[in-house]
């Protein structure tokens, strides 16, 4: 079941970017250049170099992480094991820390402020939507597997725990997909 | 349990209206008449006394024919679904160094008897020490001959319903041994329970004697029989201690193992199943109706009958946690357990891939597993319980446990494992194995000196023994098969210039496993319960204990395989996976931090966000 949903859920995710980009081809050429940053300070170059560096993280481990969970275990329906268990694990790890620093650095241009709709540049209202979707719900994907960690938990919520952790993990996985494209298409991080 | 079928309502008694009932949770008081095997009665006042016969005494009321047709006595039933491999006979023979694996039953990696030229008859003097009767004890005409068989002697060994029933403790099991040793089947039931006390051997008769012509056997050193007048009451009828409900014991006596060896434990020091010290007997699990069909207790067991549901909650994890009706799989979880007000743990901390992975017995059953699996010793393979001179003393057959192996659906199970030591003939492919009487007929006196020996004196075969017995096999077989040798995992044969012994692979030389269960160990004593890294540190016994590769020859690796060998597990990846565990520590801290940070950041912008709201709120009104 959860295989197929996650097959759905990321062909609605293509198809999304795919709509999107056709619907928005006209806008892009328009926009041209105009959206690059304004000269900042060195100390502000340097955070966002962080910034994009933690977001460049962020991303190659949802995505190394979906592809280790979907296809050594979601869309077979079976556990995860082995070494894909292993790097799903270990990069685990490089996503909660990247995760937290992105959420910091991030929160405050991702803000909805009443009457800028559009947001700055490059930060539109489906980036901003789609970054605290994935804070939110990776928050759950990597609270949940770390609780199954504590010798707390029972078998049954330990399932539940997992099942959280699989559909948390799938909406983050969907979500940073559609990050990723609006980031590209607005052409800065 | 047959006898006291009658007393009870069973299902199956529906459909046998003309026989006596009595539909009762009681028992039924088992004061009987004995009948010989033609269904007269008997009287210790006969003057020719005959042995009483289970078939026609217990069959007054329990179908014989349909008990027959049970576990314990239709190994040689084709139509019968052999489930997952059990426990085979092993045939060994000190003098040839031959360990193997016969089963009637077909289980991939044993022989059929016949294989090795293995008749019913000596099926019966070999292994009748530990068989109920029936089955292999009651050959058809097409198995009855045999050049030593001597059926019309002996006559039949019938099923021996007090061998499993009985509650008396003069049952004795090991009078069972003795009369097969003396051929007197028939004789069986009477000195077992104790009603009669038998002299003589069928074994002196004459292979042409006639009972009709000389009804007194005793001439000829035959059996005669001698009724203990007091269990006869004024009526000629005996009582039968007997119960469905019966010991452990009665079980142990063919269902014992103990572990061998300088590493073996002493009888105090072993605890027994956690669920017979909780005050439960065998049969509370492993349950039967009067088809004798018990129970074996594994996930996904075939179910002959139409009630299934039933024979799944009666595996470890049916019985705890509830299974799915039909399956009996661990995939659902729709019919309850509870049985017999099993719990049902929590395993807190473990994750539930461990549910799919391994069985219940991987971490609560057998013994715990250490660096080196131990060597075990089986009543079937050992004869335990018959008393010896030798039982301090290792001998072959070679068992080892626990080896914890995949079973067909991938999950993990503890087994013990034989590896299969014996003479064939490699042709096309297959070897063929040699009957070991063959062997040391071909050999002479290449292993004449360890035919005269005792056990005690026995020493493994040598490497120039096997060599020189490859010669002589050589010599005798044809050109299109070449004489091996089988022994710990490789197959023998002399090189090109007949001299050397060179090893290579082979199918048939791979070891026999088999699951168990038992003994079950409580959560506190499970694998698993110091810690991951029990299974999953570097080094750790489940994975990489070393298998001890045993046969009755010197020969191949002493210090055995790893367990990730048979397991198929790259040892490169158990290693990584170990090692990653050295930071589990760190990555349970940074998780929690990150969990934390982020935790704060949504939180800290959603009261923002929910503040900015009520303000705006507050503004409009």
């Amino acid at each position: 079941m959860f295989g197929l949903i996650s097959i759905a859920a990321l062909s609605l995710t293509l198809v999304a970017c795919v709509v999107h980009a056709l619907a928005t081809a006209g806008d892009r050429r328009e926009a041209g250049g105009d959206s690059r940053p304004p000269e900042a300070s060195r100390a502000r170059r340097a955070l966002d170099r962080c910034n994009a560096v933690a977001y460049v993280v962020l991303a190659a481990s949802v995505l190394v992480l979906g592809w280790t969970g979907l296809v050594g275990a979601g869309f077979a329906g079976r556990a995860l094991t082995g070494y894909p268990l292993l790097v799903h694990v270990g990069l685990g790890g490089v996503f909660g820390v990247a995760l937290a620093v992105v959420a910091v650095l991030r929160a405050e241009c991702c803000r909805f402020r009443p009457g800028a709709s559009s947001g700055e540049p490059g930060f539109g209202t489906g980036r901003k939507l789609l970054f605290w979707v994935i804070a939110a719900l990776g928050l759950a994907a990597l609270l949940s597997t770390m609780c199954m960690m504590l010798p707390v938990f029972g078998t049954h919520d330990q399932r539940r725990l997992l099942e959280v952790h699989r559909y948390g993990g799938l909406l983050v996985l969907t979500a940073t997909l559609g990050h990723v494209y609006l980031t590209f298409r607005s052409g800065r991080g | 349990m047959v006898l006291a079928l009658c007393s009870d309502g069973d299902a199956d008694a529906k459909d046998l209206p003309e026989r006596l009932l009595t539909h009762s949770r009681s028992p039924y008081v088992h004061r009987v008449t004995l009948y010989d095997e033609t269904g007269e009665a008997v009287s210790p006042e006969d003057f020719e006394l005959r042995p009483w016969s289970p078939s026609a005494t217990c069959g007054k009321c329990h179908p014989y024919e349909t008990v027959g047709g049970g576990w314990h006595f239709n190994a040689g039933n084709a139509q019968v679904d052999p489930g997952r491999p059990g426990e085979p006979w092993i045939l060994t023979d000190l003098v040839t160094g031959t360990q193997l694996p016969l089963s009637r039953r077909g289980w991939p990696g044993t022989y059929k008897p016949e294989q090795v030229g293995v008749t019913p008859w000596e099926m019966v003097q070999r292994f009748g020490r530990h068989l109920p009767g029936g089955g292999v004890g009651e050959p058809g005409a097409e198995e009855f001959a045999g050049p030593e068989a001597r059926w019309q002697l002996s006559g039949p060994m019938e099923i021996d319903c007090l061998a499993c029933h009985s509650l008396d403790r003069r049952y004795d099991h090991v009078a069972r041994a003795r009369q097969i040793e003396q051929q007197n089947l028939k004789w069986i039931p009477t000195v077992t329970s104790g009603i009669g006390t038998v002299r003589g051997a069928a074994k002196n008769l004459p292979a042409d004697y006639d009972p009709l012509f000389n009804p007194d056997a005793s001439q000829f050193g035959g059996p005669s029989i001698e009724y203990d007048d007091a269990l006869f009451d004024a009526n000629e009828r005996v009582f039968f201690d007997i119960s469905r409900r019966m010991s452990p014991e009665r079980c142990y006596f063919c269902h014992t193992t103990r572990h061998a060896g300088d590493r073996a434990p002493e009888r105090w020091e072993i605890d027994r199943d956690v669920h017979l010290a909780a005050g439960m007997i065998c049969v509370d699990c492993h349950r039967n109706g009067l088809d004798h069909a018990i129970v074996r207790g594994y996930e996904g067991e075939p179910s002959s009958g139409d009630t299934p549901s039933s024979v799944h909650t009666l595996s470890c994890r049916g019985c705890h946690y509830g299974v799915d009706s039909d399956s009996g799989t661990r995939q659902s979880e729709s019919v309850r357990g509870g049985r017999l007000g099993a719990p049902q743990a929590d395993h807190p901390g473990l994750p539930p891939v461990h549910f799919e992975k391994l069985s219940c017995t991987t971490c609560h059953g057998g013994p715990l597993p250490t660096g080196r699996t131990r060597s075990v010793e089986t009543s079937m393979a050992h004869g335990l319980g018959l008393a010896s001179r030798h039982r301090g003393e290792e001998l072959p057959p070679f068992i080892e446990e626990p080896v914890f192996l995949r079973d067909e659906d991938g999950v993990y199970t503890p087994h013990r494992i034989l590896w299969p030591a014996f003479w064939g003939r490699l042709g096309e492919g297959a070897i063929q194995p040699i009957a070991p009487e063959s062997v040391r007929h071909s050999a002479g006196e290449v292993l004449g000196g360890r035919a005269r020996a005792n056990p005690g004196q026995w020493q493994p075969l040598t490497e120039d023994e096997i060599a020189q017995t490859l010669k002589m096999l050589g010599q005798q077989g044809d050109d299109a098969s070449e004489p091996v040798y089988v022994h710990g995992g490789a197959v023998y044969e002399l090189d090109g210039n007949g001299e050397q012994l060179i090893a290579r692979d082979h199918p048939q030389a791979a070891p026999y496993a088999w699951p168990f269960a038992h003994d079950v160990r409580p959560a506190a004593r499970s694998l698993g319960a110091g810690g991951c890294a029990e299974c999953h540190g570097d080094g750790s016994p489940f994975h990489f204990a070393r298998v001890a590769i045993r046969g009755p020859a010197a020969l191949g690796d002493a210090e055995g395989r790893p367990m990730h060998e048979l397991q198929g597990k790259d040892a490169a990846e158990l290693r990584a996976w170990a090692w990653s565990f050295r930071f589990r520590g760190w990555l349970k801290w940074t998780g929690f931090a990150a969990s934390g940070v982020v935790g704060l950041v949504l939180l800290v912008y959603l009261l923002q966000g929910v503040g900015r709201v009520l303000r705006a709120l507050g503004r409009e009104e």
